[in-house]
């Protein structure tokens, strides 16, 4: 009995290191890269990402028709591993391919790593000013401020993870979502119709939805109906936020709430000094971006200069010039916290030496 | 005696190459060798006037001489005679909804002057400016070609006021100089601006002064600029490829003029390299900057692969095949390159994300290099498809083939993988991520996949040597998909090569490539 447990095991291991399961990832890769590509000239890359390349299969009107990027690259990585068990021999002729495949799984697992770990933002600094947090492109958070004395605390949960009638405690407040809208306008409304059933900005607004723009760029905005209690019960009524309302309102007068784009804070502030957009000279081709920044960290205040292809690297934070804003007195930065950036640098030279290894070998077989 | 005949030869190459290097419009006595070399700012960057007046005469026209004027003359015309100018049927339009908005009778095309033009102006731009706000890809044939007439047209205003203010008010001269320094089309001395009464007023002798005077020094990369515009080395080299192509064909019934084939293909991938060589001097960049020199360096790259491997195989049939295709792929991409120039300046400063020499030497060259591999693959699988559809026996003697292929598969391969992730690592350095499925990204990966494909299903089995070749054939448009077809999606950061019209060619380029890899899967009883 356990000898022929063994011997299935033997097989599927043996089925699993074989090449022909690396052809079938490789084929299945070519195919959704492929339809994954073509696709984004309808979805844009954002949502193409989430729907073929960071899913485990991709749905078709609800049906799971092909799998997803994290499957096939499961499948590949499985494969590859398997194949570096029972092929491995400590050979000079095998060493070439040996190091090519064990580069693209560095780069497998080290992009599934990236995949879940890294977090991209935005940090938008007018010259002169200060930030200590970056802002999510994608991504809302609901936040409660509650002021007692002279700290404030702040209560967060992202909108990813709140569904319409879902009830959330946070700090004094316990919140209701009555209704959730992706993407929608905001349109002032006249006194007659204003509505007597809400507070705050709610009175002065009707919301009007809109289709989820899924262009690379676009930023969506939620609206949110929200009915708010104090913890002990107390009915504090009916509020209206959406990322439109750019200041804070106060429910009652116990905290002030706000749905934004979802914070990330940092222990140390920058400050943009200058930014600088130079073009080629009678052209409008852009030559020369840059954003000169001084991180204060504590007591110490160091001066960078972040430019097209030199980003500031900083505490696992990385800084880089993305864009910038309103006549280039705005500098935009992308911050991108992935703690293993340097796996595909790693790869890279696994890989060169492996090709430049292999080739030799072949050349002199030529020969 | 064959010997002398192949020196003579080598003598009429040298000859016409030298012929191309003095061939200055003669027009008017004037020195026009000296007035090309008078060096502009335009599009950011010192160039030669000969440039600005064939890049011109190019967007406008579509063609580097108009009749028998050639371009720089004609600038000259534009420049300083505008009551002559406005009368050269320079503008070529197209499209029929065009023809009766500006009242011509239907044809195929018009070539029409300004002044014809002039009293449907506003008309145009109106429409021009309501069109402008149609998304780029889904702008029709009609509103494209109304547009480029737009552009054309204020190409062609802005030339006209560049050297003097074309206009019959008087007009204060600060006034006068600031609204020249607007519409002007580049900036030049200031005592250039003096041809303008001598050019209408035939005073060659001081035109040809001034132009003495202000022409750029014999060595500087403005000169040297104007001396490839002449020589026109790449299209020298489009030319002999051909004739070499012929050759190699003629030479199965005429074998004498196989003697002929190695001596003329040296000199014309010479001419080419030249080429590369001068542009990278004039830019002070790695030879790849835009689709234009990619398309350039992925033929010599087809080409240097195969004078590199060439010689290492030992059936000549196989060194011919090579041979033969290398040029054709070198042949099609100058073509191409020739289409893509018409855009505008081949020289053009980059955008700050590309101004690093670094990643272009590294990046750019090894990923364009890739695509040459490839393509070379795809054209020897073509040839393999098509000699067996005519000879039912070749399939057993092209083992020799097969080898070949596969081992420019898996250059192809190495090449595009090391190129892929140096470009994950510059995206890393830029933009903040190793990987983003951006379209081209997707595309370089799209390109690695297919190699290791070939190669993984070959040494699992699956296929075999006609598999092989059959696959190869899909790389062709595997390496199209990634060179052109993901600009034409027009969407992510690479969108910087976007180009709209030449789509009907690429879904051609796909058919074919289907077809033929159909064609690879006949079973033996359908074969002649």
């Amino acid at each position: 009995m356990m000898s022929r447990i063994g011997a299935r095991l033997k097989h599927a291991f043996h089925a699993l290191a074989g090449l022909k399961i690396a052809v079938v990832g490789l084929v299945l890769g070519f195919v959704l890269v492929l339809v994954g590509t073509l696709d984004q000239v309808n979805l844009g890359i954002y949502y193409t990402v989430k729907v073929y390349f960071k899913s485990w299969w991709v749905y078709w009107h609800g049906w799971p028709v092909f799998p997803g990027g994290m499957s096939i690259g499961l499948l590949l990585g499985v494969n590859l591993v398997f194949a570096h068990i029972k092929r491995f021999q400590w050979s000079m002729k095998k060493m070439g391919i040996w190091l090519i495949h064990s580069s693209l799984l560095v780069l497998l697992i080290g992009g599934a790593i990236s995949g879940f770990v890294s977090q991209e933002s935005q940090m938008i600094i007018r010259e002169g000013d200060t930030r200590w947090y970056s802002e999510s492109v994608h991504d809302t958070e609901l936040v409660v401020l509650h002021t007692q004395g002279d700290t404030t605390r702040v209560f967060q949960i992202d909108m990813a993870n709140v569904q319409a009638n879902d009830s959330i405690a946070m700090g004094p407040l316990v919140i209701t979502v009555e209704s959730r809208l992706n993407n929608a306008i905001l349109r002032l409304i006249d006194d007659a119709n204003r509505w007597q059933s809400a507070q705050g900005a709610g009175r002065y607004f009707s919301v009007e939805p809109r289709p989820v723009d899924r262009r690379p760029d676009a930023r969506n905005h939620m609206a949110l109906w929200v009915r708010i209690h104090t913890q002990d019960g107390t009915d504090l009524g009916r509020f209206l936020v959406s990322s439109w309302l750019n200041h804070p309102q106060w429910v009652g007068d116990i905290a002030t709430i706000a749905l934004r784009p979802t914070r990330y804070y940092y222990p140390y502030s920058v400050t943009l000094m200058e930014f600088t957009h130079r073009q080629h000279p009678g052209t409008t081709i852009p030559s020369y971006f840059s954003s000169d920044v001084i991180v204060t960290d504590g007591s110490v205040r160091q001066p960078f200069h972040i430019y097209m292809n030199h980003p500031l690297r900083y505490q696992g934070v990385t800084y880089f010039q993305a864009s910038f804003d309103d006549a280039d007195t705005v500098s935009i930065l992308q911050l991108v916290k992935n703690p293993v950036w340097w796996s595909p640098y790693f790869a890279c030279l696994v890989l060169g030496v492996g090709l430049v290894w292999h080739m030799v070998l072949m050349m002199r077989r030529l020969r | 005696m064959i010997r002398w005949v192949r020196w003579a030869w080598v003598l009429v190459l040298v000859g016409v190459l030298v012929r191309f290097m003095g061939s200055v419009p003669s027009d008017l006595g004037i020195d026009w060798a000296s007035v090309s070399r008078i060096p502009v700012q335009a599009n950011g960057r010192v160039q030669p006037m000969d440039t600005v007046a064939r890049n011109a005469l190019l967007f406008i026209h579509g063609k580097q001489s108009l009749g028998d004027q050639a371009a720089m003359p004609w600038l000259m015309t534009v420049m300083a005679d505008a009551n002559t100018a406005d009368q050269l049927p320079h503008f070529v339009v197209y499209h029929s909804q065009l023809h009766s908005l500006l009242g011509l009778p239907n044809a195929s095309k018009h070539r029409v002057s300004f002044q014809r033009i002039e009293p449907y102006y506003q008309r145009l731009i109106e429409l021009a400016d309501q069109f402008r706000t149609v998304e780029v890809p889904l702008r029709d044939a009609f509103q494209q070609a109304v547009i480029r007439l737009d552009d054309q047209m204020q190409l062609y205003i802005r030339l006209k006021n560049t050297l003097q203010l074309e206009t019959g008010a008087q007009l204060a001269p600060e006034i006068a100089a600031a609204l020249r320094e607007r519409l002007a089309y580049f900036t030049v001395d200031d005592a250039v601006l003096a041809v303008v009464p001598a050019y209408p007023a035939s005073d060659w002798s001081l035109v040809n002064r001034i132009a003495q005077a202000q022409r750029a020094p014999a060595q500087s990369r403005v000169t040297l600029e104007a001396v490839l515009n002449r020589t026109m080395l790449f299209y020298q080299a489009l030319v002999w490829y051909g004739l070499v192509m012929l050759m190699l064909v003629a030479s199965y019934r005429f074998r004498w003029l196989s003697a002929f084939i190695l001596p003329t293909t040296v000199w014309a991938f010479g001419l080419q390299t030249v080429g590369l060589l001068c542009r990278m001097i004039i830019e002070n960049r790695p030879p790849v900057t835009n689709l234009y020199s990619s398309a350039v360096f992925v033929g010599w790259g087809v080409l240097a692969l195969a004078l590199a491997i060439g010689p290492r195989m030992r059936s000549a049939a196989n060194r011919s095949a090579l041979l033969f295709f290398s040029l054709c792929i070198n042949f099609l991409t100058l073509i191409i390159a020739h289409h893509l120039s018409i855009q505008g300046d081949t020289l053009q400063m980059l955008q700050a994300v590309l101004d690093t020499n670094f990643w272009l030497s590294t990046h750019v060259v090894i990923m364009t290099l890739g695509y040459s591999a490839m393509l070379l693959a795809g054209f020897l699988g073509a040839y393999y498809v098509v000699r067996r559809l005519m000879d039912r026996h070749f399939e057993a003697q092209a083992s020799d083939l097969v080898r070949l292929t596969l081992i420019i598969v898996m250059i192809g391969l190495s090449l595009s993988s090391i190129g892929t992730i140096l470009g994950g690592i510059w995206a890393d350095q830029s933009w903040g991520r190793f990987w983003g499925w951006d379209p081209k990204e997707n595309g370089a990966l799209l390109v690695v996949l297919w190699g290791a494909i070939i190669l993984h299903a070959r040494l699992a089995g699956w296929i075999k040597e006609r598999g092989v070749m059959v696959l190869a054939i899909g790389g062709n448009a595997v390496v199209a998909f990634s060179w052109f077809g993901v600009n034409m999606l027009g969407i992510g950061l690479h969108a910087y090569g976007f180009m709209n019209k030449s789509m009907g060619w690429l879904i051609g380029f796909y058919l074919l490539n289907g077809f033929l890899m159909y064609l690879g899967l006949l079973p033996k009883r359908f074969l002649k």
